[in-house]
C-alpha cells in the first residue's frame, strides 16, 4: 500500500526554531508599531512612506527574480520569505517623517539593488541594506535630509550647542530647554505623575521632558517619533527570541556607559555627567541596538565575537554621537560594524571553528 | 551528586506527542510479516527459505554472510508467500521474505525454559548470541557478538556502558525496557562483561531516571559485579557514544579507573543478550515506540520483528488526520518511509507519525547566517560555512574544515530557520571528500 499523502526527506523531519519567513514576518509586525505611533501625529504621512516602501521594495525584488529567471509568485520564495519587507520598514524607520517619498524610493532600490542583491541577496550582503541605504540618502540628498529635520530637537540641540549654550549639569534636557524647546503638557502631567508615586518612593525626580523621547509629536526619525512603540515591539522581539539578547544589552551597556562618563562634556557638565536616559531615548539608538547590530546576517555568529563586535559598536555609536557631533551616530556606528565583521568573523573561524577541527 | 555531560553545543530536546515510556503492551500478532535479510550494519543475510515454504516460529529464515551480518530468525510461522526486493528507509534494496501467519507458535505462550550459562565458556556464550541473531537494536544493528569479540581480543581497555541516557523522547521503548526489564538487562550486563572481557563497568543514566537503575545496580552488587553510576545530562545528544565518552571521561577524571574506549549497550539489546542466553530465545519481537502528533494513542508496542508500520500504528488507534511524514526512529536521525507496509526491524526503535504542522515548515529557503547551527553542534563545527563549501562542490575543502567529524546529530539543522539540509549535505561532503 502506498499512501500518496506521506513525504519522504532528509532528517531532521521536525525542526526546534520557526522558520525564517516566519520569524521576517513577526520582525515586519514590529516594526509597524513605531510607524503607526508616529503616524497619529502626522497625518499618515509615515504611513505613507512605509507604504511606498514596501510597495517599492516588493516590485523591485520582483523585477530582480523576473531578470534572475526566478519562478513567479507564489512559488518566488524571495518574495514571501519577507526579507525585503522588514529591510523597507527598517530604511523608512530611519528616515524623517516629513521627507519627499520619492527619496524613498530611491533608498530603497538602493537597499534591494545595490546592498542586497550585488552580493548574492539574503544572507550573503555584507552591510546591512537599510543601515547601506540610509547612508546613501543622508549623503545624497543632504539638504533634504537636513531640511526635513530643521525642527527636530536633536537639529535645536546641535545648534545650541554650537552657538556655545551650555549647562553646569552637562544635560542635553537642559540645553534644550535654555534653547527655548518646551516639553509637551502630556509629559508635564505625566512626569509630575511619576515623581508623585514611583520616584517618590526612592526620593528621585525626574525632569521634565522625558516622556515626549517616547511620544514625541516634533518632527524626527520616524522610529523616534514612534519610540513608545518601538519599546514595547523589543519585548516581543527578545521574548520571541528573534532578537539574541545579549546584543542590545552589550551594545546599550557600551554606550550608555561611555555616555554617563564623557557625555556630559559637550554640554557643559564634568565628567561623569553625562544624560544616560536621553542618550538611550534618542537618535534612533534603540532600532541600531534591538534590529540593526542584532541582524544575524550582517552580524557575527558566535557568541564571544557577537558580544564583542555589540560592545564594539556601542562605543562606536558614543564616539560618532558625542564627538563627532552627530545625532545619529548610533546609526552610524552599524556600517562601520559591519565593515569589521568580515575581520571578526576571521577572528571566529581562528579562535573557534579551526582549534576544534584540528582537535 | 554531578551531572556531566559535554561541553559544546546540544539542544534540549523535548517532544509531548512521544508516548511515556513507563510501560508496554503486547501488540497483536501480524498476519503479515515481511523479513528483510538486511536489518544490520554489513553484508545481508541470505535466505534459506524460499516461496511456498511453511516456516516455524525462531526458525532460522535467513543465514549470516561475512563478519558484520547476523542471523534472521521468523518472528512468527507461517509460510512464505512471496520473496521480494524491499527497499529500506536507508534506500539500500534488500531482499525481505513476505510471511503469511499459519500454524502454531513454538515459543508463544509456552513457560520459557531457563538455560543456566554460568558454566559456559566466553566463546560458546558468543556463539550463542551469534545464533540468534542479536545485534546493537539502535543504529546502524552492529552485530553485538562481533563488537564483544573485538572488544576482547583487543589490547586497549574497553569501558563497558550500559547506555541508560534518555536525550530523546522518542527513546520511549528503551526507558520502557529498563521499567520492565530491569534484571534481564541486569543479567545481559552480567553476560556481556564476561563475553567482553570488559576492564570496567559503567551505568550512564540521565539525571531523570537514576531511580531506574537501581534494580540493575543492585542485581549486579549481589553478583559481585562493580558498576561506578555515571548521571548524565539528558542533553541531546548525550546519547552518542563520542559525547558519552566525553561525560564518561569528566565522571573518571582523578579516578583510577583508565580506559581507551567506551562500549555503550541500550536497554533493548542488553534484554535482547539476556533473552538469547537465558531462554535460548532468537531476537523475533522489540519494544518500539509509536505515536506523534497524528497517532491517536501513542504508546510503546512489544512487537513481533517483521510486522508492518501500519499495523503497529492500527494498534495505536490509527491515524486522527493524515500524516504527512512517516520516520523510523527519532525525528531528529530518523529516516522517512513513504509506504506503511515498510517493517518494523531489529533496530526500528520508534516510529512517528506526523502532520504538516507539527513538521514546523520544510521549504529550503536562503541561509540568513543566524549563527543557530553553530552554537549547538556539539563538535564545534562551522555547519553554515561547510553546506556553502558543499554548495558549490568545495568537497576536499570541507573535508578540511573537519566535515568528517560530524556525526549526524542534526543538531545544526534541527534549529535552521531556513530548513537548509546541513546534516544531510555535510555527511555526504565527509563521504565524498574522505573518498577524493
Amino acid at each position: 500500500m502506498i499512501d500518496h499523502g506521506i513525504s519522504v526527506g532528509s532528517a531532521p523531519h521536525i525542526f526546534e526554531v520557526r522558520t525564517s519567513s516566519h520569524s521576517m514576518w513577526i520582525l515586519s509586525a514590529c516594526l509597524c508599531a513605531p510607524i503607526i505611533q508616529s503616524s497619529f501625529t502626522d497625518g499618515f504621512s509615515s504611513l505613507l512612506l512605509a507604504m511606498v516602501a514596501v510597495t517599492t521594495a516588493l516590485a523591485m525584488e520582483s523585477v530582480l527574480e523576473l531578470v534572475r529567471g526566478s519562478p513567479k509568485f507564489p512559488q518566488n520564495l524571495a518574495l514571501t520569505d519577507g526579507s525585503v519587507i522588514v529591510s523597507a520598514l527598517v530604511l523608512v524607520l530611519l528616515l524623517p517623517n516629513s521627507i519627499h517619498p520619492l527619496v524613498v524610493v530611491f533608498g530603497v532600490i538602493f537597499a534591494v539593488l545595490i546592498v542586497k542583491h550585488s552580493f548574492g541577496g539574503l544572507g550573503s550582503n555584507w552591510l546591512n541594506p537599510a543601515a547601506g541605504a540610509w547612508l546613501f540618502l543622508r549623503f545624497t540628498w543632504s539638504p533634504l535630509f537636513a531640511g526635513a529635520l530643521a525642527r527636530s530637537p536633536l537639529t535645536l540641540l546641535g545648534a545650541s550647542v554650537s552657538k556655545g549654550v551650555i549647562d553646569p549639569s552637562g544635560s542635553p534636557m537642559a540645553v534644550l530647554k535654555i534653547a527655548g524647546w518646551k516639553p509637551s503638557p502630556v509629559d508635564e502631567k505625566v512626569t509630575m505623575w511619576f515623581n508623585n508615586t514611583f520616584l517618590a518612593f526612592w526620593g528621585a525626580e525626574l525632569p521634565t521632558g522625558y516622556i515626549d523621547l517616547l511620544t514625541s509629536p516634533s518632527s524626527g526619525l520616524i522610529v523616534d517619533r514612534g519610540l513608545l512603540a518601538f519599546v514595547l515591539a523589543t519585548v516581543v522581539l527578545i521574548a520571541s527570541n528573534l532578537v539574541r539578547w545579549y546584543l542590545p544589552l552589550l551594545f546599550a551597556a557600551f554606550y550608555v556607559a561611555a555616555a554617563r562618563i564623557w557625555g556630559g562634556l559637550p554640554f557643559g557638565g564634568a565628567l561623569f555627567s553625562g544624560d544616560m536616559l536621553y542618550a538611550l531615548l534618542s537618535g534612533s539608538v534603540t532600532l541600531a541596538a534591538y534590529v540593526l547590530i542584532a541582524d544575524p546576517g550582517t552580524g557575527c555568529k558566535t557568541r564571544g565575537i557577537g558580544a564583542l563586535s555589540a560592545a564594539l559598536a556601542g562605543i562606536i555609536a558614543f564616539w560618532f554621537r558625542y564627538l563627532g557631533s552627530d545625532p545619529y551616530g548610533a546609526v552610524l556606528a552599524i556600517p562601520v560594524i559591519n565593515l569589521l565583521v568580515s575581520l571578526l568573523r576571521i577572528l571566529e573561524r581562528r579562535f573557534y571553528f579551526m582549534p576544534r577541527v584540528r582537535q | 551528586m554531578k551531572i556531566h555531560t559535554f561541553t559544546r553545543g546540544g539542544l534540549m530536546y523535548r517532544d509531548d506527542t512521544a508516548p511515556q515510556g513507563a510501560s508496554s503492551r503486547i501488540a497483536f500478532l501480524p498476519t503479515i510479516a515481511v523479513l528483510p535479510m538486511l536489518q544490520h550494519s554489513g553484508t545481508p543475510a541470505s535466505p534459506v527459505v524460499f516461496c511456498g515454504d511453511t516456516i516455524k516460529e525462531g526458525m532460522v529464515v535467513g543465514r549470516s554472510e561475512g563478519k558484520e551480518s547476523a542471523v534472521i530468525h521468523a518472528s512468527i510461522p507461517g509460510k512464505v508467500v512471496k520473496n521480494v526486493v524491499w527497499r529500506m528507509p536507508d534506500g539500500k534494496d534488500s531482499s525481505a521474505l513476505v510471511v503469511k501467519l499459519e500454524g502454531s507458535f513454538e515459543k508463544l505462550g509456552k513457560r520459557r525454559e531457563l538455560f543456566s550459562w554460568n558454566g559456559m565458556s566466553s566463546a560458546d556464550l558468543q556463539r550463542t548470541i551469534t545464533e540468534k541473531g542479536v545485534v546493537e537494536m539502535e543504529n546502524r544493528g552492529r552485530s553485538v557478538a562481533d563488537l564483544l569479540s573485538k572488544a576482547r581480543n583487543s589490547n586497549v581497555k574497553t569501558l563497558i556502558v550500559v547506555n541508560a541516557v534518555f536525550d530523546d523522547e522518542w527513546l520511549a521503548a528503551e526507558r520502557a525496557v529498563l521499567a520492565e526489564r530491569a534484571e534481564a538487562v541486569a543479567e545481559g550486563v552480567e553476560i556481556v562483561m564476561k563475553v567482553s572481557s570488559g576492564s570496567a563497568l559503567v551505568l550512564s543514566v540521565s539525571k531523570e531516571h537514576q531511580m531506574l537503575a537501581t534494580p540493575i545496580l543492585d542485581f549486579l552488587s549481589a553478583r559481585g559485579i562493580h558498576a561506578s553510576l555515571a548521571v548524565l545530562s539528558s542533553k541531546y545528544p548525550q546519547r552518542n557514544i563520542r559525547e558519552l565518552e566525553i561525560a564518561l571521561r569528566s565522571f573518571y577524571k582523578g579516578s583510577a579507573t583508565e580506559f581507551d574506549n567506551v562500549l555503550p549497550f541500550g536497554m533493548s539489546t542488553l534484554a535482547a543478550v539476556h533473552d538469547a542466553v537465558r531462554f535460548n530465545m532468537p531476537l523475533i519481537e522489540r519494544y518500539v515506540a509509536i505515536g506523534g502528533d497524528v497517532v491517536k494513542h501513542p504508546a510503546v508496542l512489544r512487537v513481533r520483528i517483521g510486522t508492518r508500520i501500519g499495523d503497529a500504528i492500527a494498534e495505536c488507534g490509527g491515524f486522527i488526520e493524515e500524516p504527512s511524514r512517516i520516520i523510523i526512529g527519532s525525528p531528529l536521525t530518523g529516516r522517512s518511509v513513504y509506504d506503511l507496509d515498510s517493517p518494523i526491524t531489529k533496530t526500528t526503535s520508534a516510529v512517528v507519525a506526523v502532520s504538516r504542522r507539527k513538521m514546523g515548515g520544510t521549504t529550503v529557503r536562503a541561509c540568513v547566517g543566524c549563527g543557530n547551527c553553530r552554537s549547538v553542534c556539539p563538535v564545534g563545527l562551522d555547519p553554515e560555512r561547510l553546506h556553502k563549501l558543499i554548495m558549490l562542490g568545495r568537497y576536499e575543502e570541507a573535508t578540511d574544515e573537519g566535515a568528517a567529524s560530524c556525526h549526524g546529530c542534526a543538531c545544526c539543522a534541527a534549529v535552521c530557520p531556513s530548513r537548509l539540509p546541513l546534516r544531510a549535505s555535510i555527511l555526504l561532503s565527509a563521504d565524498k571528500g574522505g573518498r577524493s
